[in-house]
């Protein structure tokens, strides 16, 4: 049996790294962390010619059809440059939903635009998990009601998929009347999250109400598996500049790489399993 | 979770009560170490562990904080349900660089080990071919 990647895989892999090394090197990663949105709508189009927010969307809606295992990698190595790029929200959950929940009247409303990079769907799933502040959100008649924290890919948005109280599935559009957004800043500023509020927002459930619960389980396991891939992505990149410097960096007339204490340090810090055990590891999950 | 949620966590309590002892080992140490001031007797060993110990435990103090925060406590930059002015998060980040500054943890590791219990030096100067 072969736990490896496979060929193609591979080479999904090494063109966008190759792509990321010409088009954001740390001078670009740093101007679009500084902009309000934290995006970059050429660098995300960009991508798009990669396949990279169309890697779920299928080929009919003008996406490359792939699956999560090829998700996680293109996750990985965009951490890898600690990219600022809607990817978890609008390439990885919102496809998803919309083909595990939607009818074809919002796939084909948002699909072809989220593969292209054109649109971003922002996610609310927070409340699932712990709904912190007051937050959650319900749908009645059509409106939604209350708020939603921790708002995925929220500053780019053009709509938000936000998972109800009762466990729905809803598409509210970011101009809808009674949704306003304040975005939320955290330690990290590649990523944009924000808090949701809706006062009779007219919305849409996505599928029949009352079927959205093991979309949404499904989703959550999703998120954190592409979040764990971004966690892997960027220690990789940190383990290999930390050893490029140890062989660099010299004190006390000696490499630092050629003391015990840092050779150990990195150890601890990058000898885990790696790459290639969590690949396997999400290769025997179903999805 | 709240705060009363935290506790609730067996996990989270059981590093709390560890931090706790670390604490209270800190805060009579620091007391030792006045008394030998006070009377002029060289620390030696105890004076060298303060700076190493120390720096560690805020350390792991704001570590601990943050996680019992949850998602509240990678919010930053003056967010809106930002707790304590977010102040966690600076003290979690700048007493990493504290474990750096005036001399790294592994340095403070070879002057205890050299200075302290007297072991053979480091190697030191370049490396032979
Ligand atoms: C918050 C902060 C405040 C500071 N304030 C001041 C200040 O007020 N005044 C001032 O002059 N400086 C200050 N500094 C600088 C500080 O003294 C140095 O950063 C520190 O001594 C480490 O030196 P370095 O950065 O050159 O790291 P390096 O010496 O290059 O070390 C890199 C790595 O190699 C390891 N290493 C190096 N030599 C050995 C060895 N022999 N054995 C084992 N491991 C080794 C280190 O532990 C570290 O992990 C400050 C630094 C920080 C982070």
């Amino acid at each position: 049996m072969d736990f490896g990647l496979s060929p193609e895989q591979r080479l999904l892999v090494d063109t966008l790294r190759r792509y990321l090394e010409e088009e954001a090197p740390w001078g670009r990663v740093r101007d679009i962390m500084r902009r309000d949105t934290a995006h970059d709508p050429l660098l995300w189009q960009g991508l798009a010619a990669l396949g990279v927010p169309g890697v779920l969307v299928p080929a009919a809606y003008g996406g490359s059809g792939l699956a999560l295992l090829d998700a996680v990698l293109i996750a990985e190595t965009l951490a890898q440059g600690a990219l600022p790029v809607p990817f978890l929200g609008s390439a990885v959950l919102a496809p998803l939903a919309l083909l595990a929940a939607g009818t074809p009247a919002p796939q084909q409303a948002w699909l072809p635009q989220l593969a292209s990079g054109r649109a971003c769907i922002g996610v609310a799933l927070a409340e699932q998990v712990g709904g912190r502040e007051g937050a959650g959100m319900v749908l009645r008649d059509g409106r939604l009601f209350g708020k939603a924290l921790f708002v995925l890919d929220a500053a780019a948005a053009d709509a938000f998929l936000v998972a109800t109280r009762e466990g729905d599935l809803v598409l509210v559009p970011r101009e809808a009347p009674g949704l306003r957004l304040t975005l939320l800043p955290t330690v990290d500023e590649t990523r944009r999250l924000g808090e949701l509020v809706c006062e009779a927002a007219p919305a849409d459930c996505l599928g029949s109400r009352g079927e959205g619960e093991a979309v949404i389980a499904r989703l959550l396991a999703a998120a954190w598996l592409v979040l764990a891939a971004e966690i892997l992505g960027a220690s990789e990149r940190a383990l290999d500049m930390a050893v490029a410097y140890a062989k660099e960096r010299r004190q006390f007339g000696r490499p630092i790489g050629s003391f015990q204490a840092v050779k150990h340090s990195v150890r601890r810090d990058g000898g885990g399993a790696g790459a290639g055990a969590f690949a396997s590891l999400v290769r025997r999950l179903r999805f | 979770m709240t705060a009363a949620g935290a506790l609730d966590d067996p996990v989270l309590c059981d590093r709390l009560v560890q931090l706790q002892g670390q604490v209270l080992a800190m805060k009579y140490h620091a007391l030792r170490l006045l008394t030998c001031a006070l009377k002029g007797e060289p620390a030696g060993v105890a004076g060298l562990i303060v700076k190493l110990n120390g720096c560690q435990l805020n350390h792991d103090l704001c570590a601990l904080a943050l996680e019992a925060m949850g998602e509240l406590g990678v919010l930053y930059h003056r967010a809106k349900y930002e707790r304590a002015r977010g102040a966690w998060m600076y003290q979690y980040l700048f007493s990493l660089g504290l474990i750096i500054g005036g001399g790294t943890a592994q340095i403070q590791k070879n002057i205890i080990g050299e200075r302290g219990l007297g072991l053979p030096r480091e190697p030191r100067g370049e490396e032979k071919r």
